[in-house]
C-alpha cells in the first residue's frame, strides 16, 4: 500500500526526518509513537503533501505511484487521508457544504459521478449518526466553535465519508477525554477493512488500547529506532522514551 | 493642450460650469445658498493629498479635466439588482427619469421639480442633514445640484417591499442630490444600484438622510459604476431618538471611488450600522470614509468593512468615531479587514477614535493579510483543488460581512454580485452552495 524508503525531509532549513523507512501493507494498522520533536507531524504533513516540506532524499510509493509527485488533492483522490491534529476553523462555510464540495471534488477527480444533494444528505446523516454528530453541528460553519472532541469527531466523519485506502491519524487523541476517545476509536475501528490501511501517529499509548495496531514503531530523531508488535507500546509506556532512545544511540 | 489650459487651476472648469449654469439652475430660493457654496469651493479648492482627510485619495488629479456636465438622457434599462422586488426610481445621468407607483405613505418627487415647485417637505428638509464644515465636494454639489430623488416615508408607515433607486450613468459630470425623509416611526428599506457605461464620467452624489424618532431605515448601496468613472457618494445621515440607520455598501465599480458616510446621532437610544465590502481589481482605487458622531448619550454604532483587493488595485478605509463629552454610555465598534490577493494590491487603513466622554465602550480593529496557508492546505488535503479552495476561503472571508445584511432576498442578490465578481476578477470558481 505505502512504502517509505530512506526518507529525508527538511523544513525551514532544518533536517527533521533523517532516513525513515516504513512499509505498510493492505489492511494493516501501524502505530508510530515518538516524543515531542521526533518528526511525527513532519512525517504526516510530508505524506499529505503540505508545501514547505522538502524531501531531500528517499522515496515514497503509494499504490505503485510516486506519491511525492502528486499534489495534495491528487493524493486524496487516490484514497489518502490525513486527519489533522489541529483541524482549522473556516467561518462562512458550513460543515455540510464543505463535506459535499470535498467529496464531489474527490469523486470528480476519479471520474466518478457527483452525488446529488439528496443522496449526499442521506449518506452524511447515516455516517454522522454513527459518530454522535448532530444535525446542528453539520449546519454550523466548519469547525467554528466546535469543542476539541467535536473537531476530532468531525475529522473521523470526513474519513468515513471519503472511505480512504490509506488513513493517517496525526495525534487524533490529543485533547480528548476518555468518552470522546472511545467514540473516535470506534469510528476508526468500524472502518478497518482488508483493503484499508492505517497509520496512527501518537504520543501516548492510551489510544492504542482502543485501536489495537498490528505493528508499533518508535520514532526518534527523525528515524524509526525500533519496531515491534502491539506489545511494544506497552513496553514503551512502562519504560519511557528515554530508555529506547539510549538503547538506539 | 494649450499653454493656457496647462496653467489653469483644475478648479477652474467647475467654476466656469457654475457661471455658465447659474441662471439655469432650478429653485430661485436657493440662489444665495448656491452662491455661498461655490464660494466655499472656490476657497477650499478640490481636495488634495495635503489634507489629512484626503491623504490617500487625490481628487484634484482626476477632477480637473474638462468633462462637460451631463445632459438628460434616456436610460437603457440597467437594473443590476433586478432579482430584488419592489418599486423602482430611475435616475439616468443624474436626472430623475421615472418612478413606479409607490405604496401608500410614500411620496417620491424629482428634486428638480421640487426645487421649482412648492413641495414644503423638501424645502424644509433640504440642507438640514448634519454635515461637515467646509467640505469642498459637498459645497460643489450644493452649488450645482439640479436633480435627484426626494423620498418621503410618512409618519408610521412600514413598507413591505424595498424601494430601489436605479442609477444609470452614461457620460459627463453628474451631480445628484437625493433626499430621504423618514418621518417618526416609519420603516423602510431603500436600495441604490449604480451602474454605467464605460465612457468617461464623474458622479458626485450627495444624499441627505433624515431618520426620525423611532424610525428604521435600511439603506443598501451597490456601487458598480462604469470602469472609467469617478464615483463619489456622500451620505449625510441624521438619526433621531430610538431610531435605526442600517447601511450596507458593496463597492465594485469605478476607476476611482469614494464613499463617505457622515452619521450623527441627534436623539438618545439610537443605533447606526454601517458595513460593507469592497472588491477591487486592475488599477481601481476605492475609498471608504466614515465619520460617526456620537453627539448624544446612549447610542450604539457598529461598523464592519471587509475587502478583497487584487492586481494593482488600492483600497482606503478611514473610519472615525467621535464621542462627545456628554455622550455617556456610548457603544461603538469598528472593524476593517482586507484580503490582498496579489503582491501589488494595497490597502491603507486608518481607524480613529476620538473620545471625550468617560463612560463609553468603544473598540476598533484592522487586519490585512493574504489567504491563510494553513486553511488552504487543509482544504486541499480534503481533495479540493487549489482554485476552488481559494474561492471557498474568500467566500468564507466575505460571508462574515454579508451576514450584516439581514434580509435574505437582498443578501442573496448581493452575494450573487460578489460571486460573479470573484469568478471574473479573481479567477475563483463558483462554489456550490
Amino acid at each position: 500500500m505505502l512504502n517509505i524508503n530512506d526518507l529525508h525531509v527538511r523544513v525551514d532549513d532544518k533536517d527533521i526526518i533523517n532516513g525513515l523507512t516504513l512499509n505498510i501493507g493492505a489492511g494493516e494498522v501501524h502505530a508510530i509513537m515518538g516524543p515531542n520533536g521526533s518528526g511525527k507531524s513532519t512525517l504526516s504533513y510530508t505524506l499529505a503533501g503540505r508545501p514547505g516540506y522538502e524531501v531531500t532524499a528517499g522515496s515514497v510509493t503509494y499504490q505503485d505511484a510516486d506519491l511525492l509527485d502528486l499534489m495534495p488533492e491528487e493524493r486524496v483522490a487516490k484514497g489518502m487521508f490525513l486527519a489533522l491534529q489541529y483541524p482549522v476553523e473556516i467561518p462562512g462555510v458550513t460543515t455540510m457544504m464543505f463535506l459535499r464540495t470535498a467529496l464531489n471534488a474527490q469523486r470528480g477527480a476519479r471520474g466518478e459521478e457527483e452525488l446529488n444533494a439528496a443522496d449526499f444528505l442521506r449518506l452524511v446523516r447515516t455516517k454522522a449518526k454513527e459518530l454522535d454528530i448532530s444535525e446542528d453541528m453539520l449546519k454550523r460553519p466548519l469547525n467554528v466553535g466546535f469543542s476539541g472532541g467535536e473537531k476530532k469527531r468531525a475529522e473521523v466523519l470526513q474519513m468515513s465519508l471519503f472511505e480512504p485506502k490509506m488513513a493517517i491519524l496525526d495525534e487524533t487523541d490529543s485533547g480528548l477525554d476518555i468518552d470522546a476517545l472511545k467514540v473516535v476509536a470506534q469510528g476508526v475501528n468500524r472502518l478497518r477493512a482488508a483493503d484499508r490501511s492505517f497509520l496512527i501517529i501518537t504520543h501516548y499509548q492510551r489510544l492504542l488500547d482502543h485501536i489495537v495496531p498490528d505493528f508499533v514503531h518508535i520514532l526518534a530523531g527523525g528515524r524509526i529506532i525500533k519496531s515491534g508488535g502491539k506489545e511494544l507500546a506497552l513496553e514503551l509506556e512502562a519504560k519511557g522514551y528515554d530508555a529506547f532512545v539510549k538503547d538506539a544511540a | 493642450m494649450s499653454p493656457k489650459e496647462l496653467n489653469r487651476a483644475p478648479e477652474q472648469s467647475w467654476l466656469d460650469a457654475f457661471d455658465a449654469a447659474a441662471n439655469d439652475l432650478p429653485g430661485e430660493w436657493l440662489a444665495d445658498t448656491r452662491r455661498d457654496a461655490i464660494n466655499v469651493f472656490r476657497e477650499k479648492g478640490l481636495p488634495q493629498r495635503r489634507l489629512e482627510d484626503w491623504k490617500y485619495t487625490d481628487l484634484r488629479r482626476v477632477l480637473g479635466s474638462d468633462l462637460p456636465l451631463a445632459v438628460i438622457a434616456k436610460g437603457e434599462g440597467a437594473d443590476p439588482l433586478a432579482a430584488i422586488k419592489g418599486p423602482r426610481i430611475h435616475l439616468t445621468n443624474g436626472f430623475f427619469e421615472s418612478a413606479d407607483a409607490m405604496p401608500k405613505g410614500v411620496e417620491v418627487v424629482s428634486l428638480s421639480q421640487a426645487l421649482v415647485g412648492q413641495v414644503d417637505w423638501v424645502r424644509k428638509a433640504l440642507g438640514s442633514a448634519p454635515r461637515p464644515e467646509g467640505h469642498p465636494m459637498l459645497a460643489l454639489n450644493t452649488a450645482l445640484m439640479r436633480d435627484g430623488a426626494a423620498i418621503r416615508i410618512v409618519k408610521g408607515t412600514a413598507l413591505a417591499e424595498p424601494i430601489v433607486i436605479v442609477h444609470e450613468g452614461q457620460a459627463g459630470r453628474q451631480l445628484v442630490r437625493n433626499l430621504i425623509v423618514m418621518e417618526e416611526g416609519a420603516e423602510a428599506t431603500i436600495i441604490e444600484a449604480h451602474s454605467g457605461s464605460t465612457d468617461a464620467q464623474q458622479v458626485q452624489q450627495t444624499s441627505e438622510i433624515l431618520v426620525g424618532d423611532n424610525a428604521k431605515l435600511t439603506h443598501i448601496r451597490l456601487q458598480d459604476a462604469g470602469a472609467s468613472s469617478v464615483h463619489l457618494a456622500t451620505d449625510l445621515v441624521g438619526i433621531g431618538r430610538d431610531a435605526l440607520y442600517d447601511g450596507f455598501i458593496v463597492t465594485t465599480g469605478g476607476e476611482l471611488a469614494r464613499q463617505e458616510s457622515h452619521i450623527e446621532f441627534q436623539g438618545e437610544g439610537a443605533e447606526a450600522r454601517i458595513s460593507g465590502t469592497y472588491l477591487l481589481s486592475s488599477k481601481q482605487h476605492a475609498d471608504v470614509t466614515t465619520r460617526i458622531n456620537h453627539a448624544v448619550p446612549r447610542c450604539t454604532s457598529r461598523e464592519v468593512f471587509k475587502g478583497v483587493i487584487t492586481d494593482e488595485a488600492r483600497g482606503v478605509f478611514q473610519g472615525k468615531i467621535v464621542v462627545a463629552k456628554d455622550a455617556q454610555k456610548t457603544d461603538g465598534h469598528q472593524l476593517n479587514k482586507t484580503l490582498l490577493l496579489s503582491p501589488k494590491a494595497e490597502i491603507d487603513t486608518k481607524p480613529e477614535l476620538e473620545i471625550y466622554a468617560d463612560d463609553v465602550k468603544c473598540s476598533h480593529g484592522a487586519t490585512t493579510g493574504q489567504i491563510n496557508e494553513d486553511h488552504l492546505f487543509y482544504l486541499r488535503a480534503r481533495g479540493i483543488d487549489e482554485a476552488t479552495a481559494r474561492g471557498l476561503l474568500i467566500h468564507s472571508f466575505i460571508s462574515e460581512v454579508m451576514a450584516e445584511v439581514k434580509d435574505d432576498a437582498i443578501r442573496a442578490a448581493l452575494e450573487a454580485h460578489v460571486t460573479a465578481w470573484l469568478a471574473s476578477h479573481a479567477g475563483i470558481r463558483e462554489v456550490a452552495a
